[in-house]
């Protein structure tokens, strides 16, 4: 049986040859970069975390602290991703890496302007979408997630502009 | 004699396909359908004003980004529940016009941005108004999930608050991330100036 989606894809078969050749793509290009940071964050005893976490910058927890729901007593740095913003693409930035357990996805839905810019974006927790909002991003202002529980404390994800720093070729 | 033909056959006849003792047979069944033949023309008419309007071939200007699009374009259709066939058993001209309009339309606007490709600027819309701020709407397609914005103005930051999110496992591991070994291995990277014991 020949249905409408069989027709269709013969006729794209026969209208794109050689799709494998591609011309400069301006979707590919790259408008600022993203940081993607995930610190965790306990009252308990931040050893929880494993010996190889990071203690945070004073002016990071500082930060942190001055927001009640973010308020904890010790915070420590597990894993960090910078990822391009492209122009028509989704990208993705695995903090944890090699794990995936924690991913962001995040797609722009405009172009930057000085004050910054807005996204699609969706965080992955275990390959499950757990959240997905049009956030914006200014270059001082960053998005704090307080997401799941881990080992007495909680993981909080940070979503920021990189000022200054070049998207890689 | 007034047949239902079958639609693999009647698709080689409409786009002329068919030859010799088939082509007799096929439109011998046909006789008295004068909508298939009529549907017939108009694909022909397409064929023709597509092949005098396009060259032989065209490149799309952008591979990545219409395959990326068409295969989740072909997701969405998987998970779509198929239409009911036609009630009556007929055949309607629409079911195959509408392909091949799609196809021409798509055809024309790779050809026309082949055209425009690195000679028209682009429009600069960095002055252009801009919405006024509003909540963002968060999305949790979890169930038991809910998700709460705060606009902080203490932290100058916005802040999700994500409740009824299952626990990540304790045994699950995360000192082996590849961004802790490059902070061991260059000990210290800009922006981060970390104070072990400043929060303790």
């Amino acid at each position: 049986m020949i249905n409408r989606r069989t027709w269709l894809m013969a006729c794209l078969a026969s209208v794109i040859p050689g799709v494998a050749r591609a011309v400069e793509d301006p979707g590919k290009a790259q408008l600022c970069m993203v940081g993607v940071t995930v610190y965790y964050a306990t009252d308990g005893d931040p050893k929880a975390a494993g010996p190889k976490a990071l203690p945070v910058d004073k002016e990071t927890a500082a930060r942190l602290r001055r927001e009640e729901r973010l308020r904890f007593k010790h915070y420590r740095l597990l894993g960090r991703d910078t990822q391009p913003l492209l122009r028509s693409y989704e990208s993705w930035a695995e903090p944890l890496k090699p794990s995936d357990e924690l991913m962001v996805r995040f797609e722009a839905q405009g172009r930057p302007t000085e004050d910054g810019v807005l996204l699609d974006l969706e965080l992955w927790l275990a390959r499950k979408k757990i959240v997905k909002a049009d956030a914006r991003l200014e270059g001082t202002r960053p998005l704090f997630v307080l997401g799941p529980e881990w080992r007495g404390g909680h993981l909080i994800i940070a979503v920021e502009l990189v000022p200054g720093e070049k998207p890689a070729k | 004699m007034n047949i239902n033909p079958d639609e693999a056959r009647l698709a080689l006849w409409l786009e002329d396909e068919l030859h010799g003792e088939e082509l007799a047979t096929f439109e011998a069944a046909l006789a008295g359908r004068a909508e298939l033949f009529a549907a017939r023309e108009e694909v022909r008419r397409w064929r023709g004003m597509m092949a005098a309007a396009l060259p032989p071939s065209v490149e799309p200007p952008y591979p990545d980004f219409f395959n990326s699009r068409i295969a989740k374009a072909i997701r969405e259709l998987d998970a779509a529940p198929l239409p009911e066939p036609n009630a009556a058993g007929g055949f309607s001209w629409r079911a195959w016009f509408m392909p091949v309009a799609a196809c021409a339309g798509m055809a024309i606007t790779f050809w026309l941005g082949g055209l425009k490709s690195g000679r028209v600027p682009e429009i600069d819309v960095t002055g252009a108004p801009r919405a006024i701020p509003v909540e963002p709407i968060l999305y949790t397609p979890e169930n038991g999930v809910s998700a709460e914005w705060i606009a902080s103005s203490k932290a100058a930051a916005s802040v999700i608050v994500l409740s009824g999110v299952e626990a990540i496992p304790d045994a699950t591991d995360f000192s082996e991330t590849v961004y802790l070994k490059q902070q061991r291995a260059i000990d210290s990277t800009a922006g981060l100036n970390p104070e072990p014991f400043s929060n303790e």
